[in-house]
């Protein structure tokens, strides 16, 4: 009867074997040829592989699957299932090994860094791992991933095709970072949230170095943490790669890892069965002590974590990206503009607010849809973890999902049809999760009541397995206009749930909701908070008050050791940079490319005169100003641009008090065309159509011809501009043109890039050919019968 | 497996050409003028500089073809390019995911500050490629570098290079289906060298 692997994790500190590629092809395998090949090739050779580790004392011994997968080859299951077989073939005398089903990163970057799809990768991933238990294996070890995306991808296809352990085992750096930015704290709570059995490290590192690394894991992580380094650093030597530790060096600073909570040990890259026995032999008496769970709550993004603790500084989020009381940003919503959503979180993150609340609830709107890419878009520029904020479970379920890192979840309440459709959630794709004092009775008007509604949330929660500490209350912060007593019940039922050892967040701003002057309210309800023990508050990131609540708290309780970061806020501080505000005309902000002024400025104007003619008198003939400097060499790019920002800055004021330039019609669409990524040239275009009051639908890079097709039916597009910066990608433009020519007859194609020439794009079927950026703005004076330009 | 040295590079070494960086932003300049100084420091910090490179015997099997170990390339310009070396340095240089997530964070709030700290990325990430070749053809006699892309040697190749040197595994660098690398600042080069291997 074989052993049960966790149940032996947590008697005795296990030993996996070393390196499989390197000794192979130190024994004939060809250079440049996949070590897996062997399997079918070699078997012999692969079997006394196994039988030398197992031998030397290696407890577990992984597959020689490493590179097999479906992107790589069509015959994986054969592959696949002749490395489980050769690897129980040698363990049959020694059966209290076990046997780990080995599976590689897939060679591919997953999107946005690369093409491959979360779901294609997971599906990748799961039709090998699929094959594991009637393959005979033990466990699942997912290894040498260098990416927290992949390692998501991998660990979920592993845990939804197969009821095995799965361990998983990142490569960091020199940095301490996974190549894409992931740091220790990242990667335990990402993967630890998701259900890894255990988490380690591997390959890139020699022993030294990733002694250093591992502590940092070991703090933070609670189950079992590996590490399986490198045979040192290697080097070239007569054009061969060498390592520079021999066995007994290597498993001295390797076995010095188990010192330093380490409950797995091997090896990666240049060990060989003599470092494995010596590894075994070293760390045979070193006392064993099995992973303990540790108190902490961890979020992250995929590059870092955050903290929640009763006794570490309350945690702010950042509320803006939610459309209540936002028209432009339901607006940008319900129209899938996600680079408003985009600017919104950089926006905030630059206010310095450690997470972001993300809610794209807006009627009509399929809610799992636009929280999936609002999740997605915003990763794309901001590493901030983010607060997935839904009412809808199916939103939750599908955002949750695609979330690079291990969110935090708004919300669960305490009614039973909550708890059953978010709490398996929570369980499946991990994450912190608020839980709001609600049930079905409604809000409790006594402290005790929601302390009461929280601690059955908590109850029901562990019949999951979501530990307490993966809990942060929300005692409801009701408005003061509407009840007197709302903010001393709200601040009681905090105070009584810290002393529970219970976690809380409050939305602050709902305090104040009806009275005027809500900002002087917020401030104080929130410092207060702070002093009954709130551990995270949402909050408005761009209220200096508010986050002077927060930074006066820490120099008052003594969290911020010398008041060190208040003084650094507070002291010789220089005013802020601001784009002159001084009286300047609007043309000459324009000009000069001061949003801030433009803004100031136009205010100005339309006290004086009408829109239509401030825009047409002032703000279009100063973009021209720059415009013909730009093309004479006298102003640059990012003048031309700076210019058009403020131009559009102002524009937005303007156009508030006239018809929508997309109600006139006057609606282009912009695109860089289908397997291009190149974006700069095409964003260019677009800020200048916009400064110039074009509505401008920009369909991103990478676009299929149908998407082009969809948005000219669904927005009445009348002009088309597309970009390509490849030869390779012309064809892809052409296709785009004919396909436009022939469903939507009349609309006429722009076409721009680096690559292209006029005589080109008339050959394609294009109407203009836009040679920079103001050529664009020309075609679209001339498409829409606007005045042309004034030279 | 073939011997591949991948070795992150000491940014503090990188010399950016000021050439280079006016012919991107179309304005003679230099990185230390103020405007753009705190866009380089902002870009330094972020880059993350770090190379793959083997050498490779290669050979010529028919006109205007060269065997690069990893492919036959057939281009009269990569050959030219070479001028009969019978080995090159086949390199893949990128400056990290960290520097293509800051150009676009920036240009969520401003296409004229993107637009700059993508010229500024764009000379680094030439600045970083000619490191490598200083640290690794120190005194060795070799010809221009030559990429997949340049004149008739086919972007198609791009990708068997990446597989060759297992870039993704140990670089983070992949191709994406439309033959471009990601990281975006990346260089990938041939480049012949004049000494036996």
């Amino acid at each position: 009867m074989r052993k049960n692997l966790l149940d032996e994790i947590k008697r005795r500190r296990l030993i996996f074997d070393g390196a499989t590629g390197s000794v192979l092809a130190e024994r004939g395998l060809s250079a440049g040829k996949a070590p897996e090949l062997w399997c079918l090739e070699n078997p012999e050779a692969v079997i006394a592989l196994h039988k030398e580790y197992l031998r030397a004392g290696a407890d577990i011994i992984k597959t020689n699957s490493f590179g097999t997968n479906p992107l790589k080859y069509e015959n994986y299951e054969e592959l696949t299932l002749e490395a489980l077989r050769l690897a129980n073939l040698a363990r049959e005398d020694y059966p209290d090994s076990f046997v780990a089903l080995d599976i590689g990163p897939l060679g591919k970057l997953l999107s946005p860094l690369g093409s491959l799809s979360f779901e294609d990768a997971v599906a990748a991933f799961s039709a090998v791992a699929r094959l594991a238990e009637a393959g005979g294996a033990d466990l699942i070890l997912i290894e040498t991933v260098n990416d927290l995306y992949e390692a998501k991808a991998a660990l979920l296809a592993a845990k939804e095709s197969s009821s095995l352990p799965v361990f998983v085992s990142c490569v960091f750096d020199s940095r301490g970072k996974l190549m894409t930015g992931a740091d220790p704290a990242a990667v335990v709570a990402t993967l630890e949230g998701l259900g890894a059995d255990a988490v380690g490290m591997n390959c890139s590192l020699g022993p030294v170095a990733m002694a250093r690394l591992l502590p940092k894991m070991c703090a933070v992580c609670s189950v079992p943490v590996f590490a399986n380094p490198n045979a040192g650093l290697p080097e070239l030597v007569d054009g061969r790669t060498k390592y520079n530790l021999g066995a007994e060096d290597f498993a001295k600073a390797t076995a010095a890892m188990a010192e330093c909570g380490a409950g797995l040990l091997g090896g990666c890259c240049g060990t060989t069965p003599e470092y494995i026995e010596r590894l075994a032999r070293r760390v045979r008496d070193i006392p064993y002590t099995p992973a303990a769970r540790k108190d902490i709550a961890l979020i992250s993004s995929y590059t870092h974590a955050v903290t929640f603790g009763i006794k570490e500084a309350p945690v702010l989020i950042g509320e803006r990206i939610n459309p209540t009381g936002k028209p432009k940003l339901k607006e940008a919503i319900k129209s899938a503009r996600f680079d408003y959503l985009q600017a919104e979180a950089v926006r905030q993150a630059e206010c310095g607010v450690p997470v972001l609340d993300v809610n794209v609830g807006v009627p009509g709107v399929n809610e799992a849809e636009a929280l999936t890419l609002a999740v997605r878009k915003i990763q794309e520029v901001c590493d901030l973890p983010l607060q997935l904020d839904s009412s809808d479970p199916e939103a939750l379920a599908a955002a949750m999902r695609v979330y690079n890192g291990k969110p935090l979840v708004n919300s669960v309440n305490g009614k039973r049809e909550s708890l059953d459709a978010v709490l398996p959630l929570v369980k499946k794709y991990g994450g912190v999760l608020i839980a709001l004092t609600i049930d079905e009775s409604g809000i409790p008007d006594t402290a005790e009541g929601r302390v009461a509604i929280a601690e059955k949330i908590i109850a029901e929660a562990a019949k999951y397995g979501i530990d307490k500490r993966d809990i942060i209350v929300d005692p409801l912060a009701l408005s003061v206009s509407a009840d007197s007593t709302a903010a001393a019940i709200t601040l009681e039922s905090v105070k009584q749930l810290s002393a529970r050892g219970i976690k809380t967040s409050l939305g602050v701003s709902n305090i104040s909701f009806g009275l005027p002057a809500r900002e002087k309210i917020n401030s104080a309800f929130t410092t207060a908070a702070f002093f009954s023990g709130l551990t995270a508050a949402i909050i408005n990131p761009y209220s200096e008050p508010m986050l002077d609540a927060l930074s006066t708290y820490l120099a008052i309780s003594g969290l911020d050791a010398g008041c060190a970061d208040y003084i650094a806020k507070n002291s010789g501080k220089e005013p802020p940079r601001v784009n002159k505000t001084e009286v300047v005309s609007l043309s000459e902000a324009v000009r000069l490319g001061f949003s801030d002024a433009a803004v100031s400025a136009a205010q100005i104007s339309l006290a004086k005169s009408e829109p239509l003619a401030v825009i047409s008198d002032e703000i279009i003939p100063a973009l021209n100003k720059v415009g013909a400097d730009f093309e004479a060499g006298v102003a640059y790019l990012p003048e031309l641009l700076r210019s058009a920002e403020a131009a559009t800055a102002a524009l937005d004021i303007v156009k508030a008090r006239i018809p929508r330039a997309d109600e006139l019609g006057e609606v282009i669409a912009l695109a860089t065309v289908r397997g291009d990524v190149h974006d700069i040239g095409k964003n260019i275009v677009k800020v200048l159509l916009e400064s110039y009051g074009f509505a401008v639908i920009d369909l991103g890079k990478d676009t299929p011809a149908k998407v082009i097709i969809e948005a000219i039916k669904s927005h009445g597009c009348r002009l088309v501009g597309l970009s390509a910066l490849m030869t390779t990608t012309l064809p892809a433009m052409e296709e785009a043109i004919a396909l436009i020519k022939r469903e939507t007859p009349g609309v006429l194609v722009m076409v721009g890039g680096a690559v292209l020439t006029e005589e080109y794009a008339r050959k394609i079927g294009a109407d203009f050919y836009g040679r920079d950026a103001m050529e664009s703005v020309r075609i679209a004076e001339r498409v829409f019968n606007k005045q042309p330009v004034k030279e | 497996m073939i011997n591949v040295e991948y070795r992150e590079l000491d940014k503090r070494q990188l010399v950016i050409s000021d050439a280079e960086l006016s012919a991107r932003l179309g304005k003679l300049c230099k990185h230390t003028d103020p405007d753009i100084y705190r866009v380089y420091e902002a870009v330094m910090q972020a880059a993350e500089p770090r190379y793959a490179a083997t050498r490779v015997k290669i050979s010529y099997p028919d006109e205007g073809k060269c065997h690069l170990g990893f492919a036959v390339a057939s281009s009269q310009g990569l050959v030219k390019c070479l001028g009969g070396a019978d080995s090159a340095l086949l390199l893949v240089c990128t400056l990290g995911h960290e520097v293509d997530r800051l150009v676009a964070r920036i240009g969520c709030t401003s296409r004229a500050e993107a637009f700059i700290f993508d010229a500024v990325a764009s000379a680094l990430a030439e600045a970083a490629v000619e490191l490598c070749e200083r640290e690794l053809l120190r005194d060795t006699p070799h010809a221009k570098r030559f990429s997949p892309g340049y004149g008739d040697f086919s972007l198609e190749h791009q990708g068997a290079l990446l597989d060759y040197l297992d870039t993704a595994r140990y670089l983070g660098v992949a191709i994406t289906d439309g033959g471009l690398m990601s990281p975006l600042k990346t260089v990938s080069a041939v480049v012949g060298i004049y000494d036996p291997v």
